[in-house]
């Protein structure tokens, strides 16, 4: 635990970014202040060298942080929007992919922010980072030569692969070259030498899979996206070796603008996992509100999930 | 300004945040009142709706973010 005194000393670019969150937007700097006040050593240390990352190569000017800053609160914001909608009608937005990949996967500007909304909310949402931790604290028990993420984003997941064993061999596959654009600038801030990555911009359901190709596949919220989860997750299965495993991220009651399949609770994500095949090693499920278990599906609580699976 | 909506809307605040009605004036904010987080400006809208019948538009949800400007749309909403 460290007092604000303390956070300013020893974690000024992390401060930095949080000064101008809460400066921009109120609510935010309300959740932000109460879950810095619950960290620990581990986050501080992480925070701080990712801020100290991108203030290097990738947010050198003060207008670039206001920007950072500015792109997390419109992500904040546009969520919060989806989830009154939600509350009030019990359904998503949309209901098909390719209105999101027209309307905001193949829009640069939108997805800019976006990307950079989500790879703060690594840094500031209770969820998002202890998800990060959990992929984290499996990555430290198994060794990968080939690794195949779909729709890596923020690249947040890439870059933590690669700290862990950066000999892998590294494919990327998404179905918006615009997202993969976006996800190589910021590997590049990180020092990945991206030149050596495959990179696939096709849709994972139409590309031919690589049968039993892979040790590790990544998909950190992806089945939210697409129309069939039962489908992406039967390819996903075949691209492992026999014994390989895949981190997966995705959510249930979870609205946001580009959000089409709608699990309505965390069994339904198991019975779809195991329905492809796959054996669950571990999972977490994580309430966004403190909210009993008793009452998620009543109240529509979001619940992020994260799962290692292994194919049998 | 409209004194039966802003009592209405001063009182169902108090009510939701969990502050004394005293503390809840026309300037209110997330900024002057410590629990108006992003989860009970959620609640909060939803309540509006509620008492006063009407529908605000998702940008219309994310700007009210003081009483003042809750008020004003409320009245321009029920053309008061």
């Amino acid at each position: 635990m460290f007092n604000k005194t303390e956070r300013r000393e020893r974690f000024p670019s992390l401060m930095k970014i949080v000064d101008l969150i809460s400066t921009q937007n109120p609510l935010q700097s309300k959740r932000i202040e109460v879950f810095l006040d619950s960290r620990d050593e581990r986050y501080y240390s992480y925070a701080e060298n990712l801020c100290k990352t991108l203030e290097r190569s990738f947010l050198t000017t003060n207008e670039d942080w206001a920007t950072a800053a500015r792109s997390y609160n419109r992500t904040c914001m546009d969520l919060l929007r989806e989830q009154i909608r939600f509350r009030k009608t019990g359904s998503y937005l949309i209901n098909a992919a390719g209105q999101a990949h027209n309307d905001i996967y193949s829009q640069p500007d939108i997805m800019n922010y976006y990307m950079m909304g989500l790879l703060f909310s690594y840094l500031f949402w209770r969820n998002h980072y202890d998800i990060l931790c959990f992929f984290q604290d499996y990555l430290q028990t198994i060794s990968i030569e080939k690794y195949l993420e779909i729709a890596p984003g923020h690249g947040l997941f890439t870059i933590e692969a690669l700290k862990r064993s950066p000999q892998i061999e590294v494919a990327l596959m998404d179905i918006s070259q615009t997202s993969l654009d976006v996800t190589q600038d910021l590997l590049k801030t990180f020092n990945a030498d991206t030149s050596k990555f495959k990179t696939i911009c096709g849709d994972f359901l139409k590309e031919p899979v690589g049968e039993q190709s892979m040790d590790f596949v990544v998909m950190g919220e992806v089945l939210e996206h697409v129309n069939e989860a039962p489908e992406f997750m039967r390819r996903a299965y075949r691209w492992l070796k026999p014994g390989g495993t895949l981190f997966m991220t995705t959510c249930a009651n979870c609205p946001a603008f580009d959000h089409v399949y709608h699990f309505h609770d965390v069994s339904a994500i198991r019975d779809l996992l195991r329905g492809a095949g796959f054996e669950i090693l571990r999972d977490i499920a994580l309430p966004a509100e403190n909210v009993p278990e008793a009452k998620w599906q009543e109240q529509l609580v979001t619940i992020n999930y994260a799962a290692i699976l292994q194919r049998k | 300004m409209d004194q039966t909506i802003l009592d209405r809307v001063r009182n169902l605040i108090s009510n939701l945040m969990r502050v004394p009605l005293e503390e809840v004036t026309i300037s209110s904010s997330p900024s002057t009142i410590t629990t108006w987080d992003s989860l009970q400006h959620l609640n909060l809208i939803l309540s509006l709706e509620e008492t006063f019948g009407l529908q605000f538009s998702p940008e219309e949800t994310i700007e009210l973010l003081n009483v003042e400007t809750i008020v004003l749309l409320i009245e321009e909403k029920k053309g008061a």
